[in-house]
């Protein structure tokens, strides 16, 4: 059950990875509506990806939080801590921006309702971005020290 | 506009709750024991406790008074405060965890 929770976990952060990097790359580099890959990648309307950003990272968040359990108790207490204190650290770092992502939703959300407030729109979702990479990152990098 | 709003309330009191809460343990510091999975407010010496799920309740505290205290503003919101309190945030959580990484 915990490898089965930790594959949908992963898949999941891939999944919006990909999402919040595309619509990340829309904002900063509108591009125009045809063209090769990159034109193409820069050409979608990044706020359609809203929605499933938001169901991501909160379907991501409840996964992480449920393995949370057994990593704190069996990997963290048994080994991180005593032998790669620095990975408790960056893992740490991993819960804060987490839980400070899902604080900025509601923002996030509103602020792509509304096309006045593209300064803060743009940079809530390069903070998005930043945090969903530095998770990612943490999160495979903690796994291949001592996986659950 | 006012579902907008109380977006804004969410999201600062969110951010303000947790930071408080992991900076100073207040308003209040719930933990979850694994061993027992139950929950206390007191650290069980020798034994892994959560303190992160507390945390999270009290950003969700956070966000309900957060809303509470701005649904009545009529102001214009300062929405580039949002993300510059979640960039501090940020750092100041950082710094927080700074002992893990002088061994």
């Amino acid at each position: 059950m915990k490898l089965f929770l930790l594959l949908a976990h992963a898949i999941s952060s891939m999944l919006l990875l990909g999402a919040i990097t595309h619509q990340a790359i829309a904002v900063w580099m509108p591009g125009p509506t045809s063209g090769g890959f990159w034109r193409s990648l820069r050409a979608v309307h990044p706020q359609r990806y809203v929605t499933a950003i938001i169901v991501l990272f909160v379907f991501t968040m409840a996964l992480g939080a449920v393995i949370y359990v057994p990593f704190r108790s069996e990997v963290r207490a048994t080994y991180l801590d005593a032998h790669v204190p620095w990975a408790t650290g960056l893992f740490e770092v991993k819960e804060h921006a987490a839980a400070l992502a899902l604080a900025l939703m509601p923002a996030y959300w509103a602020l792509w309702r509304n096309p006045e407030h593209r300064g803060s729109r743009r940079a809530v979702t390069t903070i998005l971005l930043l945090v969903t990479w530095w998770n990612f990152v943490v999160g495979h990098v903690v796994n291949n020290l001592r996986g659950l | 506009m006012t579902r907008e709003r109380l977006c804004w309330g969410a999201s600062m009191g969110a951010m303000l709750g947790y930071v408080l809460a992991v900076l100073t343990s207040y308003p209040i510091r719930i933990l979850y024991d694994p061993h027992s999975e139950s929950w206390g407010l007191i650290d069980i010496p020798g034994q892994p406790v959560i303190a992160w799920y507390g945390w999270l309740i009290n950003a969700a505290l956070g966000a309900l008074l957060g809303m509470l205290i701005v649904w009545p503003i009529r102001r214009p919101l300062p929405w580039a405060l949002v993300w510059i309190v979640a960039s501090l945030a940020l750092l100041a959580l950082g710094v927080h965890e700074r002992h893990w990484f002088r061994h």
